[in-house]
This record gives C-alpha cells, structure tokens and sequence, in this order.
C-alpha cells in the first residue's frame, strides 16, 4: 500500500470489514531493520509467534519512512545497514521524535560500541549471535517499559478512549463506533492539538497489504466527525487539505 | 578440542530455520569464502579490497552462525574478523596471514557442517 519494500506479517493485516463485526484492539506493531535476511526472518518468525505485527525493512531509509509514517510499539534496528550506520539512523529518529523503544542488534562486541548504541538514542542493545529466549525477553521488557504503553485510557476534552474496555466515551456516554472509526479515534485523541498526517492514518487503519480506496479515510473521518458532533463532544476533527487531521479542543476545554 | 559444539542441536535447528534456508544460507557462503580465498591467494587485485571483503563477510557470518546454532563457525568467523580489525593501516602481514589461516580453518568449518546438513 504505502511502501512496496516492507514486507509485513501477518499478510492481510486486520479483516478488511468495517463495522459488522466485533472489532479486537489492534496487536502491537513492530519495525524490524535488519538486512540480514535469515536474521530477520528469524525475529519476524517469533515475534508473529508471540502475536505482534511485524513490518521488515533492509534499509535506513526505508525505515525512516515507515517509523515517520507509523505508530510504532518497538524498533528493532541492526548497527551495520548498507546504507548508514544504524548510530546515524538512530540519532536520526530521535531527532524526528520517533518515541518508541528501539533495540539495536549487533555484532560488535566492544563495551565501548554498546555504550555507544545507547548514547545514540537506542533504549537496549543485543549482540550477535544472541539465544532467542533471551531475545523475546528483552522485547517483552521493552515493550513494558514506557509509562505511555502502560496507560490505556487517552483524553481529549470530554471525549475518553478506553483501549482496555474498547470504550470510547462522550461525557461518560458510550459511542457506537465501527471497528476503524475507534481505531481512527484513539489516534486522534492521542495526537490531540497535532496534525496527523492521511498516511499515518492509514497505517493505522491498514495492514501494509491492504487495498485502500482513495476516498475511505475522508469518509472515516466524514462518519466519525458527525458521531462527534452527535454526542456533544467538546472537540472537532479539522481538515487541512492534502495534509491530514487534527482533532482540535474547543476553547472551554482546559487541557491543550 | 575445546568442547564446543559441532553444529546446532537438530530440534533446536527445527525450530530456528524450519524451511532449511539459512543451510542454503551456509551453502552460498562456503562458496564465497573459497572465491575470497582464492583472490587472496592469487595476490592478483586488490588485496586490501578483499581483506576488507573477508572481515565483512566475517562479521555477517558470526552474528548469524551462532543465533542459528552454529556456535563453532560464528566463534572461527569472529576469529577471522577480529585479525582483520587491527588498528594498524596496512594492516600487519602477521595479521593477514593469521586471519587467512583462520578463514582456512572457517572453509573447514563451513565445509563439515553442509556434510552434515
């Protein structure tokens, strides 16, 4: 869909139905940079194992592109790219505020270079060859790590959204939302007061495989925006044109 | 002997590369160091090009080798890296031909485990 050089698995992504079925929360989303193509599968295998959704790049660029354009849980990224130095990417992303835990992978061994990997940004370092069990530890960790991933319940205004419950509530009242119209609304309300560009968007909404009409996130957007509005939410979804949403609190609204 | 193991425990292998590609993996890098060595032996070319081509091949190599069980080859593969990142440059002909000696014994490794699959 978005980047024709990202494998992702599981393939398809999420059903592609929007609203007729009981909708699950979305699994945990992780980046893995590694060129190493039997290294890599090997990760992707255990971690599609262990329920994540795993997207695979073999470039700096490439994942820059995808970390800017996705939510992502985890970034698992090798040091020696073919074309940068994992340091450099990872420097990188900080300075692009891409927040997500990142776990570099290595064969240098020198404590020098690990000191070095973490200075740059990385959150923890794993050293080729490295035992799986010891891999799937690490990644649990992380993923347990930050306070954001640990607090489930999002506010903007009056609107609450409940990732635990699968709630999404408008001065206390439940909403009746589809599947995607919650999803959409999660990443709205996380990204309050910020410009949320159409592709992330669609990352979200959107396994990498999945067939996406030009016209289906304006009409998310479009459904989302009149239930909203229908509950007395103190919050509107603004559009700027060829850019993306933002849901935007009104000016009785306290927080910013 | 120094107690390593030969090669990956099969069970453990069944579930590290169940479709038998890093095998094929090990197949084309047997392949790659024979031609490496070959070049280096010839003394045609550039060397320092295919030294610094061994010492990438080498770093690959050891960070696969063990995470798939094949703790004897990432561990001769470090070996053969570590020769070859001296901090000298031109690097010394002590080093060289340690590290060549030390990819010898690599081929070897690599050599034994396709016989064994």
């Amino acid at each position: 869909m978005v980047n024709r050089n990202i494998a992702a698995w599981p393939p398809g992504g999420v059903p592609p139905e929007d609203g007729s079925e009981s909708f699950t929360i979305s699994r945990p989303r992780i980046l893995i940079v590694e060129d190493d193509s039997d290294i890599s599968g090997l990760l992707l295998r255990e971690l599609a194992t262990l329920g994540y959704t795993v997207d695979r790049v073999e470039l700096a660029e490439e994942a820059l592109l995808a970390a800017t354009a996705t939510d992502y849980a985890l970034l698992i990224v090798d040091l020696g790219l073919p074309d940068r130095d994992g340091l450099d990417l990872v420097r990188e992303m900080r300075r692009l505020l891409i927040e997500a835990p990142i776990l570099m992978l290595t064969a240098r061994r020198k404590v020098e270079d690990r000191v070095l990997g973490l200075s740059s940004g990385a959150d923890d370092y794993l050293v080729k060859p490295f035992a799986i069990p010891e891999f799937r530890a690490r990644v649990a960790a992380l993923l347990r790590r930050p306070a954001r991933l640990r607090d489930n319940r999002f506010h903007a205004a009056n609107i609450v959204v409940d990732r635990d419950s699968l709630e999404a509530l408008v001065g206390g009242v439940g909403l009746p939302l589809a599947r995607k119209q919650f999803q959409l609304l999660e990443l709205l309300v996380r990204r309050k007061n910020h410009m949320t560009p159409k592709r992330m968007i669609e990352e979200t909404l959107y396994g990498f495989n999945d067939e996406v009409s030009p016209n289906s996130i304006e009409a998310h957007v479009y459904k989302l925006r009149n239930i909203l509005k229908s509950a007395g939410a103190e919050a509107t979804i603004e559009t700027r044109r060829g850019i993306g949403y933002r849901l935007v609190l009104h000016g009785g609204s306290a927080e910013g | 002997m120094n107690g390593r193991k030969p090669g990956p425990d099969k069970a453990a292998l069944a579930l590290l590369d169940p479709d038998g590609s890093f095998i094929e993996r090990l197949r084309q890098d047997h392949a790659t160091l024979l031609t490496l060595l070959e070049a280096l032996g010839d003394g045609a070319g550039e060397k320092e090009a295919h030294l610094a081509e061994l010492r990438r091949f080498a770093h690959r190599l050891a960070g696969a080798a063990g995470t798939f069980g094949h703790d004897d080859i990432g561990e001769a593969a470090m070996v053969v890296e570590d020769c070859l990142t001296d901090g000298a440059k031109p690097l010394p002909i002590h080093s060289i031909d340690t590290a060549l000696g030390e990819a010898g014994r690599l081929y070897a490794l690599l050599d034994r485990a396709l016989k064994q699959g």
